[in-house]
């Protein structure tokens, strides 16, 4: 229960920073000290599923925050919230979660330079979201089918 | 696969942001959607490789008490699953329930414990003839994220094949010449005047025991020996419960321990007691002029649960109950003039003809036999009367007709009536 309230505390502190750095554009003190004291809240281990969704719900606040004034930074912040959320406080990560982490934070970053080098934001974020929604929803549905099939004295 | 109420509320999250993302053309809400988005995927990928790890692993090992069983009966199950657990995954297993049976087991999900093995005991009540087996298992993994159920039916998480044998709702009428070969170890209640054995005449011998025929044949003294004459032990009939009836459990206790006491307490005053278990027409268990109380308990606790009834006595024919309307329509008959005396003679004419047909009861030809085997004077009829109670109506008219006295017990706060049967007739 402490480590959840030091941890809380430590979300709040970076979203306050974050909140007070808009004023200023793109600053270049309060927001890096933000999304260091996040990776750091991010990083403490974590006891149950709220702390997971608040990391998330915090982090994603900040990297709006952090994008909207460098979009590069934004997304270097993004792939911490993703890796602490995916990790849950747990870091580093054992081998077997690195396989899915690792192409999760490749795909964020490639959809991130694919938005930073667009002449325009919405045709590659609808592309995106089509094309990794219905690809895992195919993958996942074939996956499941033939475990189903094996499971239930099919052929696989 | 579900989401869990995390995934719904990261799904939610890139919903806001997308649409954000839409309405204001912000990179910044474009990134953080699609990296939610992405985020998600990943997670349902490992929840997807997690599951296959630990079905993969899983290993399920059944065994029954008995492979072969009649209709109704009960059978014990122990069901071991074993898997690999994955950090960060809970497992919990439950039994598919089979067709045809009746099983307390699918209300059941066993949680695997840290070391992957899961242990399921339950009873399992074949309600149709023929091969039965356990068609498989449930495993359902949950993550902080997903949820999701497997059914596994292939051959291994199959089995074990039950032989459950037909229980006849009827039977064929005996003719006469069937009734007349007896069985020759059938329990006799006429003690007192049949003679044991012979012996040979010894000395302080009461002289009115010599058998003249034997000692005119061997030339020597041999006298009769007759058997005991003991108390007329009563009959306890238990009426367990059918499984749809909600009874409570305060009351089947009350019930059992009753019918546990009487036993107990016939056996101390008489010497024996013959105990009957029911559940509506299907019999559970007979216990002929038993003098170990230690069995009878034994039987009263294999019985002392509620129980799917095969068959039900309102779906019989009231054999009883057509001989009465036939004996009051005939004498009507012979009362009336006119159009009562046609209808009833028509009424006594529809009822012989039923009763003529040759399928009986199973029941009530147990029923018969049991009250024309054991020498009774009374019997304890210990039930809940809740439910169908069409058998216990059949056992007072049984009864009823070789003048058996039918005492009728219940637990305490349990209005009790034998239904369609006259009270002061069944008493008497």
């Amino acid at each position: 229960m402490k480590a959840f309230f030091v941890k809380v505390s430590f979300l709040a502190v970076a979203v306050v920073t974050t909140l007070a750095s808009l004023p200023f554009g793109d600053n270049a003190i309060l927001r890096p000290v933000a999304a260091g004291i996040f990776v750091i809240a991010a990083l403490l281990r974590q006891g149950n599923d709220e702390e997971t969704i608040l990391t998330l719900a915090t982090g994603e606040l900040l990297v709006i925050a952090v994008a909207d004034a460098s979009f590069v930074a934004g997304t270097v912040v993004q792939c911490a919230v993703l890796g602490a959320a995916f990790t849950s406080g747990s870091a580093p990560a054992g081998a077997r979660d690195g396989l899915f982490v690792v192409p999760c934070l490749v795909a964020c970053l490639a959809g991130a330079i694919w938005l930073f080098t667009a002449n325009q934001v919405l045709l590659p974020f609808i592309v995106m979201v089509v094309v990794a929604g219905g690809s895992a929803v195919v993958a996942l549905g074939v996956q499941e089918m033939r475990e189903r099939r094996r499971f239930t004295g099919g052929s696989a | 696969m579900e989401p869990a109420r995390n995934a719904r509320t990261v799904g939610t999250m890139a919903a806001l942001f997308g649409a954000a993302a839409i309405f204001l053309e912000s990179p910044a809400f474009c990134l953080a959607a699609i990296s939610l988005l992405v985020f998600l995927i990943a997670l349902a990928f490992r929840f997807r490789y997690r599951m296959h790890r630990i079905v993969a692993s899983a290993a399920v090992e059944r065994s029954a008490n008995k492979k072969t069983l009649p209709q109704g009966g009960t059978v014990v199950i122990l069901m071991t699953f074993t898997c690999r657990p994955e950090q960060g995954t809970s497992v919990a297993v439950r039994e598919i329930p089979a067709p045809g049976t009746g099983s307390d087991a699918p209300a059941h999900v066993v949680p695997v414990g840290p070391d992957g093995s899961a242990t399921l005991l339950y009873n399992l009540t074949p309600l149709v003839p023929g091969k039965t087996a356990a068609p498989g298992i449930v495993v359902t993994v949950t993550d902080p994220f997903f949820t999701a159920d497997l059914g596994m039916t292939s051959p291994p998480f199959r089995g074990p094949e039950l032989e459950v044998h037909p229980h006849a709702a009827y039977e064929r009428a005996r003719t006469r010449s069937d009734i007349a070969a007896r069985e020759k170890n059938r329990a006799s209640v006429e003690r007192g005047s049949n003679i044991r054995s012979f012996r040979e005449f010894l000395p302080g011998d009461d002289i009115r025991s010599v058998d003249w025929k034997m000692t005119a044949k061997y030339q020597r003294l041999f006298i009769r020996e007759f058997m005991s004459v003991e108390n007329v032990p009563p009959l306890v009939v238990l009426d367990v419960p059918g499984s749809e009836v909600a009874v409570p459990d305060a009351q089947l206790a009350l019930l059992i321990n009753s019918a546990n006491k009487a036993t107990a307490t016939a056996i101390k005053a008489h010497g024996s007691v013959s105990l009957f278990i029911i559940s509506g027409i299907n019999v559970l268990s007979i216990l002929l002029q038993e003098r170990n109380p230690q069995r009878c308990t034994a039987a009263i606790l294999d019985a002392a649960q509620p129980q799917a009834r095969l068959y039900h006595a309102y779906r019989l024919k009231n054999r009883e109950a057509l001989r009465s309307v036939v004996r009051t329509c005939g004498r009507a008959v012979l009362r009336e003039i006119g159009a009562e005396r046609r209808f009833h003679s028509r009424i006594a004419a529809v009822c012989r003809k039923s009763l003529a047909s040759p399928d009986v009861p199973v029941f009530v030809t147990q029923v018969g036999k049991l009250l024309r085997s054991v020498q009774l004077k009374e019997i304890h009829l210990f039930s809940l009367f809740a439910g169908d109670t069409s058998h216990l109506q059949e056992i007072a008219f049984q009864a009823q007709e070789q003048s058996i006295r039918v005492l009728p017990r219940a637990p305490e706060g349990i209005r009790v009536s034998l239904p369609g049967a006259d009270p002061a007739g069944v008493m008497a």
